[in-house]
């Protein structure tokens, strides 16, 4: 900070102007003024912005990346006098958007937004306010615009028209903006926040169709959707322009509308380095997230680990994220950005810090906080159980808990939880150290590349996958050439074998002892390590396992052995065939079972699934046309009652979509194309005959999941009794 | 948002894991337990009862001298000879120069070696053996042993003498046994005591220890017991017995080794069985807690507010079902008493106290029910659903089945009435109304075996039927475990209905729609009920044990009093049925309250309809905020237009008649379908006359 009075230059900018001097002294003693060097950076994309910044010496650029384009530009330069970072006005918990460094050395007043914002009612009144916000809200829309690419090419004239009868609305969350019913009389352009898209089925029923966000239009080609709704899903800034005049300006530049518009995206989108954020569409959620905990279902193997070790993490033992939740496609790309495969990614119930968290600003106690890192917190000191947070979440992130025993607050009996990202630990959140897979990982998606350019490349882990198959393949050659030279039946090999399958059990200790211990110099990784812990732990256990079995197999080559040792063997089989059929589903089963299954379940959520779908089908087949009845009685009952159809759709291993497809394209080739508008809810029953088909392998594949490892620790067990009656009792009678 | 703790699968199979696996662990070693206490634990053969009693255990007999087992099968000679690992210790329990046999040739052959005990006696296979004991004998082989009863019980049982048996195998290899001029062949059984082979036929002859026996005379221990008179005795009686009894096949403990991972498996299995258990327990546990009705209160209940202390934090808007309060300048206040049923969840949810509930004035208008929904002026008749005050579809499945399961238990047991001709007409339980409490009572007294009927003035559900097409019933936030398969959540009106006629079709409820109850009469001798009612075929008479009475606060739709030009009947309606029909036409709606807002809406959004709503009222005076809310916003787009202060008065084919007040013309408009939503007619005189209600209830407009 510096002593000096701060520049003419600063003070004469037009966001300070109006200001007397008591409101500059106010501004230079909560703000600062601070030199930069060539290049240095003044702010980044995604920081929190509560700070204004005016140029006092020097020039500031601003770069950004538009929609649609390749690469970063740079979208305006500031020179002295000019502010930069206007999203501060757009309150306490904006985010930057695009980046600024100095492109000389340059000199700048750090002017906080809430200071200047009192200052100016104090001195000119709401009047002064007005005059001021409005000037940094068409600077900002500017900006905004310009970032989007919808106005480039156009002259200052036609952007200075469309700014000047741009109408600037601040909605909250729940209010409606456009329905089917309204005039199409306005365009809309997000300037920040959250807005929800619906529209409605064939029977009427609205369903979210996606959500709008920062820089995303509400044009014609969304507002052609049938039945669409627009309504706030968080406090949000937007913008409304009339339409026809909007798209008389705008088609006079170059601008690119279809890549601000939602309702142009095509099927597939462009392949873009920097962001996921265009990879992954129409998800508000991962454009909203900073850290967002993804699950690669092609390598999840449903353990469960995640959720046990979490809840084990916190001292209320609650989970902090449930493996249920939507489902997406990350298109893997080959080396022509040509989508070639697609990872399945989970997006589970668990925090992902919002850049702009609607659970914070409904907080009214102010128990939720965001520190400087962006990490959003409750302080559940403050924290009164209300359960505004939980509502505000859109993504039901937040559980309302009964408070812990030990916290002596009877007051407030209940309290907010969720994901914390295990603060203070030093190996990260305990979800990813437990993953035995690695298929759990936390992602900033405005920073993370998650596409490989080669196809096949595990996208999320950014160094690969620690690959399991030169251990096993190292202890298998090891245990075929050793085993050979021991000695069967003889106290030494026994003793062998008892050490390694010491080693092996050990595993269930070793990868539950993940370090709990706080960080004694408080440093907290900004994003923390995506490592599994346990990873080395299984993949010891495997190759610790298969050389086991080689030295059992040698113990016994003898043959014969008193009862306990047979006993023990026979448990043995158990254990190494269930372990190995276990480590054959664990790599066998994901992909195939991710495949048919279009959101992530639980095993228990199943049977409810297919109750649930007993009633669609009804619901789906009321109403329908004598056409659809019949198709449904000639194709679809068939269909769905066909003995080995899951087996089939299995070894097709097509995807429910895929089948779906194939189910759908067999029905147009019956109708030879008759049918028409009297097809309507056709699509629906297919969907759910499919998914009827694919639920039985999901109960199915879910149980080998689930059950082989059980299968697995029972028999350790009781091989466990076995082998230390075995060794009390040949002991003695052992060479 | 959900308050409980997320208790998924994920974060409990570890646990559950471990106690099944425990359970394994415990089961192996019960299994080992067993074995080791049929000495199995070294060997794989079982050992015999005289040597268990005798604490032998493999060892004791057999010296290895290399490693590896006995081998398994072997005749009982190959048994010693072709065992060269393992040297036979017999001695000292069995002394060789006592034990040998008195037959000379016998002799000569043990001395070279070449006839050891085990040839006669194989140790492991098929070993059989007669144990005496007080009342009979145990014929017992290698594993398997079989109780034989000694009838005649003027002999004397030689109670713990063992004579062991020997097999005719070891002595047909030497011997041509049924050659008589064999001296062994005396020593065959008769042949219905043989078995298929010489192997599994023992020998009817004792005599060959006889020395033996004598000279052991005087030792005590083991030997003592064994050798003396009573063995005499027993070797005669085995001779007996061995003609009586079979062969004891040996099936026993070749596959011991089996026996700890089958425990193991078992033991997991039923610990899997008892965690499962557990959870269907807590399960019913948790059902059964829940189970409270919440009960009308008997005073007006309204939740106060202290402005000072409340957050503003939307708990206890979120909480109340019916939309009672509001949050305005970031304080909650009570926007709608008259919506508020005093169900108090406001209060529960509160994080700080600042609401609390107070009671108010006394509800008069109530009908007088006991905790159990039974009335207290007219003993025998129940009430259920809306007309308890309690509101929610729910409660009234919940209280129908409440009041019918009180029934069962107070209903006195009288004889069953005859099924003859009168059968049907005289009932056990008599349900009026069949919306959701009285379906719920019928089902549950289906249930209990109670006859039932139920009597519906319309239809199954018509108050049901009469919602909005598609509307989504909700769950309501009250966790009323339901009883019955009548709930859907979160189900769509279509749903429910179709749910609820399936039943009555499936369960084969006696329910008779068209059948408007117009009396009731106790007779208090006969503890019964004489139902009068009008049925789409004349008059019917019932009589009935116990009446519930399910009508609801509904009641007949209440209808216009209208100047109808002819066939303008056919657009007049008095229900949305779906307001897709309404496409493209000009509707008026009558009346302002939910359920007319709600027709308004929907109609509004259908493509080219125009809907005008006429009202009595001048303003928006009661009805749900959010369906206020975007009447007012159609309102300002013009897709609604709102008659404040006028009624219809007249409807021609395609015109509608409208007067508003101060107005002296009466406005005649285009007009398409009329839609009358403004209420019901309770049936209040019904229920005067029944005597359960003194005064006219508080007329409900759903």
């Amino acid at each position: 900070m510096t002593t000096a009075p701060w520049p003419a230059t600063v003070w004469s900018s037009p966001l300070l102007r109006g200001l007397d001097d008591r409101g500059r002294r106010e501004i230079e003693a909560s703000g600062k003024l601070v030199e930069k060097r060539q290049d240095e950076s003044v702010y980044a994309d995604g920081e929190p912005a509560d700070v204004v910044f005016v140029v006092a010496k020097g020039v500031v650029s601003v770069t950004t990346l538009a929609r649609g384009a390749r690469a970063t530009r740079v979208q305006r330069r500031a020179i002295e006098g000019d502010a930069v970072g206007e999203e501060a006005l757009l309150g306490p918990h904006a985010v930057r958007d695009g980046e600024a460094s100095c492109t000389e050395p340059c000199t700048l007043a750090v002017v906080p937004y809430v200071v200047l914002d009192r200052a100016l009612v104090r001195v000119g009144g709401t009047e002064l306010k007005e005059r001021t916000t409005r000037v940094v809200r068409r600077r900002l829309l500017e900006h905004r615009l310009r970032a989007s690419g919808l106005i480039d090419g156009l002259g200052e004239a036609a952007i200075g028209e469309l700014l000047d009868v741009a109408l600037h609305r601040e909605v909250s969350r729940g209010e409606v903006l456009a329905q089917p019913s309204d005039p199409h009389e306005l365009t809309l352009f997000v300037l920040d926040g959250l807005l929800g898209v619906h529209e409605v089925d064939d029977g009427g029923r609205p369903f979210p169709s996606g959500y709008l966000g920062r820089g995303d239009l509400f044009h014609e080609p969304e507002r052609a959707r049938v039945g669409v709704s627009l309504s706030a899903s968080g406090p949000s800034s937007v913008v409304a322009f009339p339409k026809r005049l909007f798209g008389t300006i705008v088609r006079g530049g170059s601008g690119n509308v279809a890549a601000a518009s939602r309702g142009h995206v095509p099927e597939r989108t462009p392949f873009l380095p920097s962001t996921t954020a265009h990879v992954i569409e129409d998800l508000y959620r991962v454009q909203i997230a900073r850290s967002l905990l993804v699950i690669d279902q092609d390598a999840c193997v449903r353990c469960g680990h995640c959720v046990w070790s979490c809840a084990n993490a916190h001292e209320d033992h609650t989970p902090r994220l449930t493996r249920r939740g939507d489902k997406l496609l990350l298109p893997v790309l080959d080396s022509r950005a040509e989508p070639v495969a697609a990872v399945p990614l989970l997006l589970p119930n668990s925090c992902q810090h919002c850049k702009n968290p609607a659970c914070l600003k409904d907080c009214p106690t102010g128990a939720i906080v965001r520190d400087g890192r962006g990490e959003v917190k409750i302080r559940e000191e403050l924290c009164t159980g209300c359960g505004n947070c939980a509502r505000g979440c859109p993504w039901e992130n937040i559980q309302i808990v009964p408070r812990p025993v030990s916290d002596q607050r009877p007051v407030f009996p209940d309290v907010a939880v969720k994901c914390d990202l295990c603060e203070g630990v030093s190996t990260g959140p305990a979800c990813v150290a437990a993953c035995p897979t690695e298929a759990i990982v936390r992602i900033d998606p405005s920073a993370t590349p998650l596409v490989g350019p080669s196809a096949g490349a595990a996208p999320l882990v950014p160094r690969g996958r620690r690959p399991a198959w030169p251990w096993v393949g190292l202890s298998s050659g090891l245990g075929l050439l050793g085993a050979a030279r021991l000695d069967g039946s003889s106290r030494s090999s026994g003793v062998l074998a008892a050490a390694l399958t010491l080693l092996a059990i050990g595993y269930v200790a070793a990868k539950r002892m993940t370090p709990r211990k706080k960080d004694t110099h408080g440093n907290v990784q900004l994003v923390p390590a995506n490592l599994s812990t346990t990873r080395p732990h299984y993949v010891f256990h495997l190759a610790v396992s298969i050389l086991l079995s080689f030295v059992v197999a040698a113990h016994v080559r003898r043959g014969g052995a008193s009862p306990t040792g047979v006993a023990a063997l026979l448990l043995f089989v158990v254990v190494a065939l269930s372990g190995a059929l276990a480590a054959l589903a664990y790599i066998v089963i994901p992909p195939r079972l991710s495949r048919l299954e279009r959101e992530g379940t639980l095993p228990e959520d199943l049977p409810k699934v297919r109750e649930e779908h007993g009633r669609r089908l009804f619901r789906a087949l009321s109403g329908r046309s004598e056409l659809v009845k019949k198709v449904y009685d000639k194709v679809l009952a068939p269909y769905r009652e066909r003995v080995g159809g899951t087996v089939a759709l299995v070894v097709s291993s097509r995807s429910v979509s895929g089948e779906e497809r194939q189910v759908r394209a067999n029905i147009d080739a019956l109708l030879e194309g008759r049918g028409g508008d009297k097809l309507v809810g056709l699509s629906d029953l297919v969907r759910l005959v499919v998914e009827e088909r694919a639920l039985r392998a999901r109960v199915w594949f879910s149980g080998l999941l689930r059950g082989l490892p059980v299968v697995h620790v029972v028999a350790i067990a009781a091989f466990v009794v076995a082998m230390v009656t075995h060794a009390v009792l040949a002991w003695p009678r052992g060479r | 948002m959900s308050r409980a703790r997320a208790l998924t699968s994920d974060s409990t199979r570890v646990g559950r894991a471990a106690a099944i696996a425990l359970g394994a662990a415990l089961g192996a070693g019960v299994g080992f337990g067993v074995l080791g206490a049929r000495g199995g634990l070294e060997s794989s053969r079982a050992l015999a009862p005289p040597h268990l009693k005798a604490k032998a255990k493999c060892s004791s007999c057999h010296v290895e001298e290399g490693a590896g087992p006995i081998p398994a099968s072997s005749t009982s000679r190959a048994t010693v000879t072709q065992a060269p690992q393992a040297k036979l210790k017999c001695t000292p329990c069995h002394l060789a120069d006592l034990h040998g046999s008195s037959r000379v040739a016998h002799g000569r052959l043990a001395s070279e070696g070449k006839l050891t005990c085990a040839t006669c006696h194989p140790a492991h296979e098929g070993f059989q053996a007669f144990a005496f004991a007080e009342g009979g004998a145990t014929r017992w082989g290698s594993g398997a042993s079989v109780r034989i009863p000694i009838v005649p019980s003027a002999a004397v049982v030689p109670a713990g003498q063992t004579v062991p048996l020997v097999r005719l195998s070891s002595c047909s290899s030497c011997h041509s046994l049924l050659d008589p001029r064999d001296p062994a062949a005396r020593c065959v059984p008769p042949e219905s005591a043989r078995g298929t082979t010489w192997s599994t036929t023992a020998s009817v002859c004792f005599d060959e220890h006889t020395l033996v026996t004598g000279s052991a005379r005087g030792k005590g221990g083991v030997c003592g017991a064994q050798h003396g008179d009573a063995h005499i005795a027993a070797s005669e009686l085995s001779a007996e017995l061995v003609r009586k009894s079979e062969w004891q096949e040996s099936r026993a403990s070749e596959r011991s080794y089996l026996v700890p991972p089958t425990f193991a498996f078992l033991a997991a299995g039923l610990s899997a069985l008892g965690l499962f258990v557990r959870d269907r327990r807590t399960q019913a546990i948790t059902k059964k807690k829940a189970v409270q009705l919440p009960v009308a209160a008997a005073r007006k209940r309204l939740p106060t507010i202290d402005a000072t202390s409340c957050l503003g934090c939307n708990a206890c808007v979120e909480a109340c079902p019916f939309d009672v309060l509001e949050v305005s300048a970031y304080v909650a206040r009570v926007a709608r008493p008259d919506e508020c049923c005093g169900v108090v969840l406001c209060a529960q949810v509160c994080p700080n106290g600042s609401l609390t509930i107070q009671e108010g004035e006394v509800v008069e208008r109530r009908i007088p029910l006991d905790d159990e929904l039974e009335s207290q002026t007219v003993p025998g008749l129940f009430v259920a659903g809306d007309l308890t005050g309690v509101p929610l579809i729910k409660n009234a499945i919940a209280q129908g089945d409440r009041a019918v399961r009180r029934i069962h238990t107070t209903l006195p047991s009288l004889p069953r009435l005859p099924h003859g001709k009168n059968a049907a007409a005289d009932v056990d339980v008599l349900i009026v109304g069949g919306g959701p409490a009285g379906l719920s009572a019928a089902l549950r007294a289906k249930a209990l075996g109670l006859s039932c009927v139920v009597l519906e003035q319309s239809t199954v559900a018509a108050s049901i039927k009469s919602f909005p097409r598609g509307k989504i019933v909700h769950d309501p936030p009250i966790s009323l475990p339901v009883e019955g398969d009548l709930w859907l959540a979160e189900a769509t009106k279509e749903e429910l209905v179709a749910q609820w006629e399936r039943i009555v079709r499936t369960r084969a409820l006696s329910v008779r729609e068209g059948h408007r109850v117009v009396g009731v009469e106790r007779d208090p001798e006969a503890d019964r009920f004489r139902v009068d009612a009008e049925g789409p075929s004349g008059p019917v008479s019932l009589s009935a044990r116990r009446i519930v009475l399910a009508i609801g606060r509904r009641g007949t739709p209440r209808t216009l009093d209208l100047a109808l030009d002819p066939h303008a009947d056919e657009k007049v309606f008095y229900a949305l049925a779906d307001a897709a029909s309404f496409a493209r036409q000009r509707v008026l709606v009558v009346g302002l309250g939910d359920t007319a807002m709600e027709a308004a809406i929907a109609i509004a959004h259908q493509p080219g309809s125009r809907v005008t709503v006429v009202a009595r009222g001048h303003e928006f005076s009661r009805g749900k905020s959010k369906n206020v809310s975007e009447m007012k916003r159609a309102i300002a787009e013009g897709r609604i237009a709102v008659r404040f202060g006028a009624r219809l008065v007249g409807v021609g084919k395609t015109s509608a008649r409208i007067e508003t007040s101060g107005s002296p013309n009466v406005e005649t408009i285009a007009n398409d379908a009329v839609l009358v939503l403004i209420g019901g007619v309770p049936s209040w005189d019904l229920l005067e006359r029944i005597g359960v209600s003194k005064r006219p209830l508080s007329s409900g407009v759903p």
